[in-house]
């Protein structure tokens, strides 16, 4: 039996994820902890865009980002039950599980060259200006922008490199030659600060 | 905070955007589990590194979907942590030859994947009968990981590997590659001396080594293994000072090609 495509309930941000969707996506994953597939393919629907996107980001290559987000919804099917709302929403616990798997990509598979032209693609500019066509909210995207653009420079810096670029703290220091302690300074209050422009619950 | 005592708290942002290594990240999550602010700061900084998900979503092609929704037909989902194993399978083939009450509950209670794992040190036993009751005794070290142990052993992909340890003893690799996850099974080896660690690595296709945890206590042992398989060719095992080394010090005394 085919399973349909939900119904394309417009998709909220997780910063500020609408009610409605994060109970939807708590709600979805119990059942899928409970075996029940079309749950998980209602599950899909309504966070692909944000998970494929965000290996595309970290991963770049298409074919491995596609990897990427299939692993990670195996992975998000498998440890369905093991989420716990009390710590944290669901779609944030999903995407960490996607990030951790672009980033360990990224990792371990590039050369010393691979990961120089890494940096020479960051290094172009502030790529979270740049819009995708096919970005599916433009409003929140928009949000998560302006809360961006409250970071400082080098707040903003070492946040992007880290989360986009998959770097870890101390190449981040690196790339940017200043020493680690600020650099770890500069990662958390930059996201302290995104949290609050976001209005995400401390 | 001073040079000499590192401010552990300031880790918060680097760990919510995955910028750690995996021996930082856990020496960090040891740190959490002691420290509730730390906690709630990771909770909330997590939500906010999460958001930078939405100005680069980007609508997959559609055979993404059938991909997903094939792949999660093959595999069943974790039962919750914590969760009772009584609810799993009841063992087939598999004799105990101590009749006490302990021993009775415990036989009742081994779930299917311990038959799996049982079959894996069969193997190294050269087909000698395992018997539940040990298993579930050597494997009480491992409880919290059973769960995944059990999910890579009956993966229906699993493959296992076994290979003689140099200095005494056996050690098999069951490997999933659908999951990308493996199991390291080991029979007799000796203990590790005072101070020091078994150190488990994956060895990829280039002959480089990325640590996958530690050979846990015991005559016979299962622990699933940390990090992808991804690549690997190999899984090897160094002896290490505590705590584990980032790169083997010392020369394999197995390697198990997977």
């Amino acid at each position: 039996m085919p399973v349909q495509p939900a119904a394309s309930t417009p998709p909220e941000p997780s910063g500020g994820v609408g009610a409605d969707l994060a109970q939807r996506l708590v709600a979805l994953l119990a059942r899928s902890s409970r075996g029940d597939e079309h749950a998980f393919a209602e599950l899909y629907d309504l966070t692909a865009s944000r998970v494929h996107g965000l290996a595309r980001r970290v991963v770049r290559d298409p074919a491995q980002a596609e990897e990427v987000a299939q692993e990670a919804y195996l992975e998000i099917w498998r440890q369905s039950a093991r989420f716990d709302a009390s710590r944290g929403s669901a779609l944030a616990w999903m995407l960490t599980i996607v990030h951790r798997r672009a980033v360990d990509r990224v990792r371990s598979a590039e050369s010393a060259q691979a990961r120089d032209q890494r940096y020479a693609a960051v290094g172009d500019g502030p790529e979270y200006d740049v819009v995708d066509e096919e970005v599916t909210t433009r409003m929140e995207s928009a949000r998560v922008r302006r809360a961006l653009d409250s970071l400082t420079e080098v707040q903003r810096e070492a946040v992007t490199l880290a989360y986009y670029g998959g770097y870890t703290h101390r190449e981040v220091a690196d790339l940017l030659d200043v020493p680690l302690g600020t650099v770890k300074t500069r990662m958390r209050d930059g996201l302290i600060r995104l949290r609050d422009a976001l209005g995400v619950e401390a | 905070m001073t040079s000499g005592t590192p401010d552990v708290h300031a880790l918060s942002g680097a760990y919510a955007l995955d910028a750690l290594t995996p021996d930082e990240a856990r020496a960090f999550e040891q740190h959490l589990a002691t420290c509730e602010s730390c906690r709630d700061e990771v909770r909330s900084l997590r939500e906010a590194a999460s958001a930078l998900a939405e100005p680069v979503a980007d609508a997959p092609p559609a055979r993404l979907r059938d991909n997903v929704l094939a792949g999660i037909s093959q595999v069943r989902p974790l039962p919750p942590v914590g969760g009772t194993l009584a609810d799993d399978e009841a063992p087939t083939g598999i004799t105990t030859t101590q009749p006490d009450e302990l021993a009775a509950r415990r036989r009742r209670r081994a779930p299917a994947w311990l038959v799996a794992v049982a079959a894996a040190l069969a193997l190294l036993a050269g087909g000698a009968v395992v018997r539940s009751v040990q298993l579930s005794q050597q494997l009480d070290s491992v409880t919290a990981s059973g769960a995944d142990i059990a999910q890579i052993v009956t993966a229906p992909d699993a493959t296992t590997s076994t290979a003689q340890v140099s200095g005494g003893g056996r050690a098999a690799v069951v490997s999933s590659e659908s999951l990308g996850r493996a199991v390291l099974v080991t029979d007799g080896m000796p203990a590790a001396p005072a101070g020091k660690v078994w150190q488990v690595w994956y060895i990829g296709d280039d002959g480089a080594p990325s640590s996958a945890g530690f050979v846990p206590d015991g005559q016979r042992t299962a622990v699933a293994l940390q990090g992808d398989l991804g690549t690997a060719g190999a899984v090897g095992v160094t002896l290490e000072p505590a705590g584990g080394s980032q790169q083997p010090t010392t020369k394999p005394v197995v390697a198990i090609t997977v």
